[in-house]
């Protein structure tokens, strides 16, 4: 392994995969799976604790701190603030703009508080294009292609964790280079293939190609490669199969590691435009990625219609967000920690 | 002889589980990402419409290409684009994850908020910015104002509708990459930095002495990753100026969407894709062994 | 809780090969049903490959093994209906105590109530009724241990296999698992093979102990036989703690008595031994043996004994003299290590006795408690004429 493998921190060091490519490149996400143990407590890792709710005991005094004593804090502070202001502003601008009637939009300076408040700017989007339909179908499509991915990478994982075969590690390999490749350089070919296959302005063109997820595939094995081998003795002593093995075993144990892997999932399909644009051609097939691209076309100037729609199709995933938010930063924090 | 008898005969049942499970997934992978990366390069000496025959060409895509002024202009886009975008991405995330590792109460909301963007879908955060960027009634020219400053055409002037882009990039991006460098300065052992401490370095020698040489490997990998990223940009392009004005945010990936998909020329707009593919393995293999060789420890 | 059916295990000729190395090596063992058998031996030397291939996790690279007279090589490990109990003890941590127990039951589709009332049934019998809802990350060592012993109770199984299922576990509750370990096998009566490299486990557990080195079988007998006549040097040297001291010593049969003789040591030598290394050595002319005696047989006869030699005390006993090393006090009794020459030995005395550090020392011992091993093959000479010399073939 080069010189960068190395770990960067007192986290322990992973056996080092002997099967990961060598030239995969920036993809090959070494990832630090979180350890699971026999009596299946996770050993805190660097990622688990960003996750966590606080800093490790030992950040909270700081050198830095104490050598600026009193006047480090503030700083940190406001810079921070100042920073969580750049953040914020802009949704509640355009929260503020999705509430105005079109001829106080364009007030310069611009007011803050909608004066008059003009609530019906939702309901005029959302009858205007079928937003609803829009966001049923972008929670089939990411559901559907999340459920799945799931399952195929969990399955490969599995095998190429535990059996032993001809050729695996070459296969793995093959599977792992397949992340070096951008997605932009397969879209014409994938149009080509769905066209063959009739799946033009289907759900499937869409769900289908993603299912098949390497970066899914190599985490989750390096986690499978972390459960006591002992467990699974003990289940096939009481008469459990392969496939129960996995789904009554593996995958429960790595929860977090699915968990983080669904998250993904979840944000980049909900979230991606450009397999809509090409796959999809009529408008009730529409995710809301897509619907949204398309109404700002047509209502380009129309900024409170076009900011309330931009509200309606921001609301979900950042409401799955805040609810899964540990598991959004966790998986986040997995991915980096170690390659 | 028997013993290896036995064996075998419980191996190939093995086997047969492992390909059971892998039966499917592999099938995708071959048929959804390793034939349409193969094919893209074939495509890549062919003219094809979609419609008539597709026809060998040989290598004329390519040396069209070379006597394309927009593919020029886009291919020096897509680099002042990642020229921009990257350091910044990883300066900024970098700074907010060293102040955030220095034991700062509220850790929680600062990382729900900044991480709040990257959930977002480009295309709402593209759609959003070009209302801030509005040169009349947006929001950023009327901050600027407040500070005297004449008011600016971001998304409307071939000067500054990169910058405009630049910003929303990094914008979205500094959330989901200060969680990585958080993870890596909360990896980082304290023992070192206090040993340091002891030998007299100040704040800012035990940074670069102590913590960036620990964090190396994750910066490294940070800055690789954005880079690969902010090469594929495609979706603020699309949503925010359609690579105007006068192509001057036109990047690879939109010219290759435009040429694929608006023009129908598949083999031309798969060479770009080979350029585009081509390009990102260079910086990866170049970066790796920069890195190979100044990452320290 | 009623009996499961019990079964006998025979091994013939059973080996496991892990590419080219040859793990475990053609074992013969019969193991009856309902008996209780402890395999031991040191760290890598196939206990938990034997045991893994009787209960199916591993394939048997040759020879037959036979579960209840049937051959099982090729049954499936959910199919031969044994139950093992892991070192890890391998509890399902995302299962709470009681899906642990009834996990293998619910695969194997029983009904509800039958389930609830065998859970029961173990949960009382191992005493962890108040367990049963909490996970096994909230449990200690030996709450986990008794919930591993029940996993596998519960199935009632023709077979229990441990693989050092107690070596988790602090000094204390070892000793207490130990004897539960031994009444629920009285009460069960299931045929068990217990894997351990305790001494005191080997010793006290089981009806007979097979000792395992290298994967080849050593000797398999009553705990009480393998310790009084270990079969071979290995044996002699493995059982026992501390162990037998065993030196290197000249034989000498000059008409008189035979005996051996080293360094402040002299001990008898018995016909069967001389008979045994004729047999052995086959004609060579060195006569070295390797003598072994244990330490509780040692006896202090006289302290500072200084200028006496030992073949002025040939009284038909084993003498030993030397000067005091170390005494370590254990309690009730000390172990004294002592230096005779270039050999060292140790004894087990009473703590009573006091020895200072230097003193000149004599030990003896009766003269059924010297051990004869040939040096080359570690074959026991009193019971070479009875077997073929292993150095010979
Ligand atoms: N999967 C394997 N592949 C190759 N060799 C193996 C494998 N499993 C065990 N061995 C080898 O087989 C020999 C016996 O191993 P085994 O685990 O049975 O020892 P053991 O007696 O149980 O030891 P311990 O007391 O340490 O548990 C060892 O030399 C070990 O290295
Ligand atoms: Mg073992």
């Amino acid at each position: 392994m080069s010189s960068t493998e190395t770990s960067t921190g007192d986290t322990p060091a992973h056996e080092p995969s002997p099967h990961a490519p060598q030239g995969a490149g920036s993809q090959r996400h070494l990832v630090q799976p979180l350890r699971v143990a026999a009596d299946g407590v996770h050993h805190a890792s660097g990622a688990e604790r960003v996750a966590g709710m606080e800093p490790p005991p030992q950040a909270r005094v700081s050198h830095m701190q104490r050598h600026l004593g009193w006047m480090g804090k503030p700083l940190y502070y406001a810079t921070l603030i100042f920073g969580a202001a750049m953040m914020v502003v802009p949704f509640l601008w355009m929260f503020s703009t999705s509430l105005k009637v079109e001829s106080d939009v364009f007030q310069f300076p611009p007011e803050w508080l909608p004066d008059p408040a003009r609530p019906e700017n939702y309901p005029d989007a959302l009858t205007i294009a079928p937003f609803a339909r829009y966001l049923a179908n972008s929670a089939f499509v990411t559901i559907t292609d999340t459920v799945f991915s799931l399952t195929v990478c969990a399955m490969a994982g599995y095998a190429f964790a535990r059996f032993h075969f001809r050729f695996r590690n070459t296969i793995f390999i093959a599977v792992l280079a397949t992340m070096m490749v951008p997605v932009h350089v397969e879209l014409i070919p994938q149009f080509i293939l769905m066209r063959g296959l009739g799946w033009i302005d289907t759900f499937q063109a869409l769900i289908v190609p993603s299912i098949f997820w390497p970066f899914g595939i190599f985490l989750l094995r390096q986690f499978f490669m972390t459960v006591p081998k002992e467990l699974e003795d003990a289940a096939r002593m009481d008469g459990a199969g392969h496939l129960r093995i996995l789904f009554g075993l593996m995958v429960p144990l790595s929860l977090p590691a699915m968990a983080a892997l669904g998250i993904f999932k979840f944000m980049f399909t909900w979230n991606s435009l450009i397999a809509p644009l090409i796959f999809l051609t009529s408008r009730e097939k529409f995710t809301v990625t897509l619907g949204l691209a398309t109404f700002q076309g047509q209502y380009e100037t129309q900024w409170a219609l076009l900011m309330a729609a931009t509200v309606v199709a921001l609301v979900p995933i950042i409401t799955v967000f805040l609810i899964g938010q540990r598991y959004f930063i966790q998986g986040v924090a997995l991915s980096g920690l170690k390659r | 002889m028997k013993a290896r008898l036995a064996s075998m005969r419980w191996g190939r049942r093995r086997t047969l589980v492992a390909i059971g499970l892998l039966a499917i997934p592999l099938a995708g992978v071959l048929v959804f990402r390793i034939m349409p990366a193969i094919a893209s390069f074939a495509l890549s000496f062919t003219e094809w419409n979609l419609i008539a025959p597709p026809e060998f060409v040989g290598l004329s895509n390519f040396e069209e290409l070379v006597g394309d002024p927009t593919f020029w202009q886009a291919l020096w886009n897509t680099i002042y684009y990642v020229g921009g975008a990257v350091p910044g991405i990883v300066g900024v995330s970098l700074a907010l994850a060293l102040i955030l590792n220095r034991g700062i109460r509220g850790i929680k909301i600062f990382r729900t908020v900044y991480f709040l963007p990257v959930v977002s879908s480009m295309v709402a955060v593209g759609i959003m910015w070009r209302w801030m960027f509005n040169a009349q009634y947006g929001l950023v020219n009327a901050g600027l104002g407040f500070l005297g400053i004449e008011p600016i055409n971001w998304l409307g002037s071939q000067t500054w509708a990169m910058p405009a882009l630049i910003v929303v990039t990094v914008w979205r991006e500094i959330g989901f990459y200060m969680i990585i460098f958080l993870a890596a300065l909360q990896g980082v052992p304290r023992h070192l930095v206090e040993a340091a401490r002891l030998d007299g370095a100040g704040p800012w020698q035990r940074f670069w002495g102590v913590t960036f040489p620990m964090i190396s490997p994750v910066t490294f990998f940070v800055s690789i990753m954005a880079m690969i990223n902010t090469f594929q940009a495609f979706e603020y392009m699309y949503v925010m100026t359609e690579g105007g004005p006068r192509d001057s945010t036109l990047t690879l990936v939109y010219y290759l969407y435009l040429q694929g998909f608006e023009y129908f020329r598949t083999g031309y707009a798969s060479a770009i894709a080979l350029v585009l593919f081509t390009i990102i393995l260079v910086i990866t293999i170049v970066q790796w062994k920069i890195g190979e060789r100044r990452v320290v420890y | 809780m009623t009996r499961g059916e019990s079964a006998g295990v025979r091994y013939r000729g059973v080996s496991k090969w892990y590419g080219d190395v040859h793990a475990v090596k053609e074992i013969d063992l019969d193991v009856a049903d309902g008996e209780f058998l402890v395999l031991v031996g040191p760290s890598g030397c196939g206990k938990s490959t034997l045991l893994r291939m009787t209960a199916g996790l591993e394939d048997i690279s040759g020879g037959t093994l036979e579960l209840g007279g049937q051959v099982v090589n090729d049954v499936d490990a959910a199919q031969r209906d044994v139950a093992m109990v892991f070192q890890s003890y391998a509890l399902y941590p995302h299962r709470t105590v009681r899906g642990n127990l009834a996990y293998a039951l619910r695969l194997r589709r029983m009904p509800k109530q039958e389930i609830a009332a065998r859970v029961d049934a173990v949960a009382e019998m191992l005493d962890i009724q108040e367990l049963l809802d909490r996970r096994p990350g909230q449990l200690s060592g030996g709450q986990a241990q008794r919930v591993a012993l029940g996993r596998a109770i519960i199935r009632q199984p023709t077979v229990f296999l441990m693989d050092e299922p107690l070596s988790n576990l602090d000094a204390k509750l070892r000793v207490q698992m130990r004897a539960e370990l031994i009444r629920l096998h009285r009460e069960v009566q299931t045929t068990t093979v217990f894997v351990t490299h305790d001494q005191v486990e080997a010793m006290t557990m089981g009806h007979r102990i097979a000792v395992l080195d290298h994967g080849v079988l050593q000797q398999v007998g009553p705990p009480r036989d393998v310790y009084e006549r270990p079969a071979n040097l290995f044996v002699a040297g493995f059982l026992g703690a501390p162990p037998m001291n065993l030196v290197e010593a000249e034989l000498i049969s000059d008409g008189g008595v035979s005996h051996v003789r080293a360094d402040g040591v002299w001990a008898p030598v018995p016909p069967a031994v001389e008979a045994g290394l004729d047999q052995v050595h086959r004609g060579r002319t060195e006569r070295t043996v390797a003598l072994g005696v244990r330490p509780e047989q040692l006896e202090v006869v006289a302290s500072d004994t200084a200028g006496q030699q030992p073949d002025d005390a040939a009284t038909g006993d084993v003498i030993i003299q030397g000067t005091v090393d170390v005494v370590e006090l254990l309690g009730g009794e000390s172990y004294l290590h002592i230096i005779t020459g270039t050999q060292r030995f140790t004894a087990k005395v009473p703590s009573s006795m006091s020895f200072d550090p230097g003193a000149r020392i004599t030990l003896r011992a009766n003269s059924d408690a010297a051990h004869y091993f040939d040096l080359e093959s570690g074959i026991r000479l009193d019971s070479a004429l009875d077997r073929p010399a292993l150095g010979a073939v």
